[in-house]
């Protein structure tokens, strides 16, 4: 796995690390239940504070991605394809919810908010 | 958590210089950056904490004991090193290891010295007298780190070295703290490239601490940017913390969540925040 | 302790081995003259030649920021400084006695043995138990200098009293009523207690002391 700091990037380091480890866990660089390097090891190579490593597998954790053992160290997380859907399916569940809260106190008809949705849809695809 | 280091209400008078009164609190397994300007108090500090001076008040705890019950056993887990070596001129290489070899007794590690001088291929023949700055460093920095401290106190031990040898230094202390029970603390007016190993930045000015907070909170706080006179006008005069004024517009230092989301704004490094926080108080 | 005298070694070999030749002329010199009793005398003078050494090697490094936060007692490190010059005197004494049993007539040999094991000590001990307080009080060069104005005070001291005939005499016919071992014994007790104050005195002062 390559990991590669930029000063020049807007994001702070903890997350350009915690983004890349994400992503080679995504794209399956990472297995499932490898052992990653320890946070102080990964600091050292990478010669930044170990709170900012700490910092980026902590986030990891906490989205699911890795799983910490105490004494042994930090493993990939067998990434559930079900449970992953699953968990972004109750995360638009709950933005829905605040959209359409939204919608109602600014007085917004259903049909507006489709449309809406489908300009934005549209932007999204341009932009990527 | 024990904590490495902690000051409570640390007060020292020097003169007309006053420390304190300081509280600090440094958990250990982590790199502390200790800044100020010249004179600010960082060597006092530093002094008071290794018994070379006297508290007017306050406690001194290191690595959990306080330090007027520290026996000299105790002491064998604190390492420090000076900006100067502070032995006899007159010794070699030969016999500073014998020195402490009798100095530390058991825990000495012959191996661990061995192995650092080897990398660092300080010469064997001469007296220190005829070391290079550089050189003393590195030998001061292998003798701490061959007698199995826990806590490595360095004051002012990398100003004035060559990239190179600080390049060195940053390695040995990222290596050093590879194990969660070892604790650095670094004091020096400049901390440049050992700024990217630092965990933490306490910041001193005139015998106050003003703030101690993890390094990468600090450096999202605040943003550079260059401004029109006109432009500068428009922002929240507390956002500012400090600002030097050119012939060509404005040049400031901000604190980014009293500015609108739209600025765009630089990266800031530890220095420069200490650089405006000082020239912003004038 | 060790480790500290070691240290004070290094600091001193160049000149122990100078020191060693010197004496070495000395011892020659005073021999074939004659004059025996001039070799007890150079272990009068030599601690403090060395202890202003070692005292100015140790200001030049400053080596004490390094040794105090080491692990050691601020009185060890004292007691170092006084272990050295105890030595010195033992050294001393011993060779005087062994000067003594090696020459046949001469004063020496009137001189009998306790009296040399009880004034010995005193003398050799003598200046660096009241230098070593001065010298940690205002430090190696200062502390020399003090000790200089000292010396002319006493100096002059013993001028005076050395004025005053009476009471010389006085002294002189006391000392000769009183036995030899009973003064023998009065210089040991002088020379303990001398040295103990010397060094509460030292220890006192270094433990107070900030760098």
């Amino acid at each position: 796995m390559n990991i590669q700091i930029k000063n020049s990037s807007n994001d702070p380091i903890y997350l350009q690390i915690k983004n890349q480890i994400r992503d080679a866990i995504i794209n399956g660089e990472l297995e499932a239940e490898e052992l990653l390097p320890s946070i102080r090891l990964l600091a050292k190579e990478l010669r930044v504070s170990v709170i900012t490593t700490k910092r980026a597998y902590d986030e990891l954790e906490n989205d699911g991605f890795i799983h910490s053992v105490q004494g042994k160290g930090s493993f990939v997380a067998p990434q559930n394809s079900d449970l992953m859907k699953e968990k972004l399916l109750r995360k638009i569940e709950a933005n829905i919810t605040e959209m359409l809260h939204c919608a109602q106190l600014a007085d917004f008809s259903l049909d507006e908010l489709i449309e809406m949705i489908k300009i934005m849809e549209e932007e999204h695809a341009e932009c990527d | 958590m024990q904590n490495a280091i902690e000051l409570r209400g640390l007060k020292k008078r020097l003169g007309s210089f006053e420390l304190g009164p300081l509280n600090l609190s440094i958990p250990k397994g982590c790199i502390v950056g200790y800044i100020g300007e010249n004179g600010a108090g960082k060597s006092t500090t530093i002094k008071l904490m290794l018994g070379l001076m006297k508290p007017d008040q306050g406690e001194i705890k290191l690595l959990g004991k306080s330090i007027q019950d520290m026996t000299p056993e105790m002491k064998k887990d604190i390492a420090y090193v000076f900006d100067d070596l502070y032995l006899p001129e007159s010794m070699d290489l030969e016999s500073v290891l014998h020195f402490h070899r009798n100095f530390y007794g058991s825990a000495w590690q012959d191996k661990t010295f061995s192995e650092l001088n080897a990398r660092f291929q300080l010469p064997n023949n001469k007296s220190i007298k005829h070391f290079s700055r550089g050189m003393k460093m590195q030998l001061g920095l292998a003798l701490a780190l061959s007698h199995g401290a826990k806590l490595l106190l360095l004051d002012e031990a990398t100003s004035g070295l060559d990239p190179v040898i600080r390049d060195d230094v940053l390695d040995l202390l990222l290596e050093y703290i590879q194990d969660e029970n070892h604790t650095v603390f670094v004091s020096s007016h400049i901390l440049s490239d050992l700024e990217k190993a630092a965990d933490y930045i306490a910041f001193i000015h005139k015998g106050q601490l003003l703030f101690m907070e993890t390094k990468d909170d600090l450096v999202n706080q605040y943003g550079i940017t260059t401004l029109s006179r006109e432009q500068l006008e428009e922002i929240d005069d507390k956002a500012i913390v400090g600002k030097r004024t050119h012939q060509f517009g404005v040049e400031v230092l901000l604190k980014k969540e009293l500015i609108p989301n739209d600025f765009e704004l630089e990266k800031v490094s530890v220095e420069d925040i200490m650089v405006y926080m000082i020239k912003g108080e004038r | 302790m060790k480790a500290l005298i070691y240290k004070d070694l290094v600091s001193l070999k160049r000149t122990v081995l100078l020191s060693l030749v010197i004496l070495a002329v000395v011892c020659f010199n005073a021999v074939q003259q004659g004059a025996v009793l001039l070799l007890p005398m150079i272990f009068v003078l030599m601690p403090v030649i060395l202890l202003g050494i070692i005292f100015g090697s140790d200001t030049q490094s400053k080596v004490d920021v390094y040794i105090i936060p080491g692990p050691i007692k601020r009185t060890t490190v004292v007691l170092s400084r006084y272990a050295f010059i105890w030595f010195m005197a033992l050294i001393g004494t011993l060779f005087t006695m062994l000067l003594k049993a090696l020459t046949s007539g001469g004063i020496l040999a009137e001189i009998p043995w306790h009296f040399i094991i009880a004034t010995m000590p005193l003398l050799t001990t003598l200046i660096a138990a009241i230098q070593l307080p001065l010298m940690y009080k205002f430090g190696a060069e200062k502390g020399r200098l003090v000790f200089v104005v000292l010396y002319f005070i006493i100096f002059a001291l013993f001028s005076y009293i050395g004025s005053n005939k009476g009471f010389i005499s006085e002294l002189v016919n006391k000392l000769e009523n009183l036995n030899l071992g009973v003064v023998s014994l009065l210089l040991v007790g002088v020379t303990l207690l001398l040295n103990a104050v010397s060094f509460t005195l030292s220890e006192a002062i270094y433990s107070k002391k900030e760098f």
